[in-house]
C-alpha cells in the first residue's frame, strides 16, 4: 500500500500507510484531489505527541465498519475498553487531541474525546467540582451579588 | 409504617418551640392537644402518599377532632421547613446585607484577595474550556447533556460565560431530535413554530417521556361489598391498586400492575429485574 508522509509542528516526519491514515477525512480528500502524496504534509497545529496518540487511535480503529445510522447508545461512555484506556489522559494532553482530531477531521477519535470530557462532567457532584476540575478562571464565576439576588427571590417565592 | 422518628420529634419541638414564641398565653392542653393532632396529621400524610387511603382518612379525622385548625398550622410549619433546606446551600456565600459599613469592607476584602488571586492563576494551566473552540464545546455540552440533563444545572451555575454558551439552539435542537426519536428532525423542524421558533423552549414545552425513573399510577374505586346481616350497615370497599411503568430509550418499557407499595415495587420494577413477583397480593 502506497504510504503517506506527515510532518509535525516540531519537525518530526511520519510514513503512514494510506489505509490507515485515511480515516483522516483530511488527508484522504487531500491526497485523492490533489494527487500528491510525495511531498510531506505539514500539519503546523499538531505535535508529534499528539499525533502519537490519534495514531494509536487509528490503528484501534482502522479495521471498523462503518457506523450504523442510528446507534442507540446506552451511556455517556458507551465507548470500548481500548478506546477508555486510550483516553484516560491529563486535561491539556485530551485538549490537543481533541483539536487535533478536529483539524484532521476524524469523526471517531472527536466523538470518543467530547464523550469522555461529557463524562468527567457527570463525574462531579455539583459545580464546584466542575470549576476545581477544569480551572475555570474566577472572573468569569458567578459573582456575590447575583448569588445574593437568587437568595432573595427564593425569599420571595416562599413568603 | 414508614414515618421516619426523629423527623417526627424533630418537628414536635420545631412545633412546640413556634407555638410557645407566638401565643404565651394559651392554656398548656391546647398546646399539647396540637402536638398530638399535629403528629397524626403528619402520619396521615404519609399514609396517603403510599397510597393506603384507609389508615390515612382515620388519622386525619383524629387530627381535625382535636384541632380543626391543624390544615393551615401543618402547612405553615412545611413552607418553614422548606425555605431553611433551600437556603443552607446559600449559607456557605452570604454577603453581608444588614449594615452598609459592612458591606464595604467586605467588597474592599473581595477586590484586595481577587487581585492576589490573579497574580497566583498566571502559573495556573489554562481551563480545558478555553482552549477548544466554541463548536467543540457545544459538541461536549451535547454529549453531557444527552445522557443526563442534570449536567445542565452543574454547567450553568459554574460561570456566567458558560451559561451563556448553554443557550445555544443547536444544543437544544440535538436533545429534542435525539429525544423524540419517532419524530423525523424536519418533522420536529416543521413544529418549531408552535415554541416560538426556539429548540429551547419545544424541549421544556414539548411533552417527552423520561427515561430516568418510574412512571406510577394510583387508582382507587370504592365499591359496594355485601354485608353479611342485613343489618343497617352498609359494607363499602375502598380498593386501591398501582400501574408502574417504566421506559428505556432502546424502545423497551416494563409495565407491572400491582397492589404493592411503590417503596417495594420500584427498585425491582427494571428491565433486568428477574424477581418474580407472583407471591405478592
Amino acid at each position: 500500500m502506497a504510504s503517506v508522509k506527515l510532518t509535525t509542528s516540531d519537525d518530526k516526519e511520519y510514513t503512514l500507510d494510506r489505509e490507515l491514515i485515511f480515516q483522516s477525512n483530511l488527508i484522504k480528500n487531500m491526497v485523492t484531489d490533489l494527487d500528491v502524496f510525495d511531498a510531506p504534509i505539514p500539519l503546523p497545529n499538531v505535535t508529534s505527541s499528539t499525533l502519537d496518540i490519534v495514531i494509536k487511535y487509528l490503528k484501534i480503529h482502522k479495521d471498523d465498519p462503518p457506523p450504523p445510522d442510528k446507534p442507540i447508545e446506552k451511556a455517556v461512555d458507551d465507548m470500548i475498553d481500548e478506546d477508555k484506556e486510550l483516553m484516560k489522559l491529563e486535561f491539556n494532553i485530551m485538549a490537543d487531541v481533541i483539536l487535533a482530531a478536529n483539524y484532521l477531521d476524524i469523526p471517531g477519535l472527536l466523538d470518543i474525546g467530547c464523550r469522555t470530557v461529557a463524562w468527567h462532567i457527570k463525574q462531579c457532584k455539583d459545580y464546584h467540582e466542575i470549576r476545581e476540575k477544569f480551572n475555570i478562571p474566577k472572573e468569569l464565576w458567578r459573582s456575590e451579588e447575583e448569588i445574593a439576588e437568587m437568595k432573595k427571590e427564593l425569599n420571595g417565592i416562599l413568603g | 409504617m414508614n414515618v421516619n422518628n426523629d423527623e417526627l420529634e424533630e418537628f414536635r419541638s420545631n412545633w412546640i418551640r413556634e407555638v410557645r414564641q407566638r401565643a404565651p398565653q394559651s392554656a398548656p392542653e391546647q398546646v399539647e392537644e396540637t402536638e398530638i393532632a399535629m403528629e397524626h396529621f403528619i402520619l396521615a400524610a404519609d399514609f396517603e402518599r403510599n397510597g393506603s387511603m384507609n389508615e390515612a382518612m382515620k388519622h386525619y379525622r383524629i387530627a381535625t377532632k382535636l384541632d380543626p385548625d391543624i390544615e393551615n398550622k401543618h402547612w405553615k410549619m412545611m413552607s418553614q421547613k422548606i425555605q431553611m433546606e433551600l437556603l443552607e446551600p446559600f449559607e456557605n456565600l452570604t454577603v453581608n446585607e444588614d449594615e452598609e459599613d459592612e458591606e464595604e469592607e467586605e467588597t474592599m476584602q473581595v477586590a484586595v484577595v481577587a487581585e492576589e488571586e490573579i497574580n497566583e492563576e498566571e502559573e495556573m494551566e489554562e481551563s480545558i474550556f478555553l482552549q477548544i473552540p466554541y463548536e467543540i464545546l457545544v459538541l461536549i455540552i451535547k454529549r453531557a447533556l444527552q445522557f443526563d440533563i442534570y449536567n445542565y444545572m452543574k454547567l450553568s451555575l459554574t460561570c456566567s460565560w458558560m451559561r451563556e454558551t448553554l443557550k445555544d439552539q443547536s444544543i437544544w435542537r440535538h436533545l429534542c431530535i435525539s429525544h423524540h426519536f419517532d419524530h423525523s428532525p424536519s418533522t420536529l423542524t416543521g413544529q418549531l413554530s408552535l415554541y416560538r421558533d426556539s429548540w429551547y423552549n419545544m424541549w421544556i414545552k414539548k411533552p417527552r417521556v423520561r427515561y430516568d425513573g418510574c412512571y406510577i399510577s394510583r387508582v382507587s374505586y370504592v365499591r359496594r361489598g355485601m354485608s353479611e346481616t342485613l343489618s343497617l350497615t352498609h359494607v363499602v370497599h375502598l380498593v386501591t391498586y398501582f400501574r408502574y411503568l417504566r421506559f428505556y430509550p432502546n424502545n423497551h418499557f416494563v409495565l407491572l400492575t400491582s397492589f404493592s407499595e411503590p417503596m417495594e415495587v420500584v427498585q425491582v420494577c427494571s428491565f433486568n429485574s428477574r424477581v418474580s413477583m407472583t407471591n405478592r397480593k
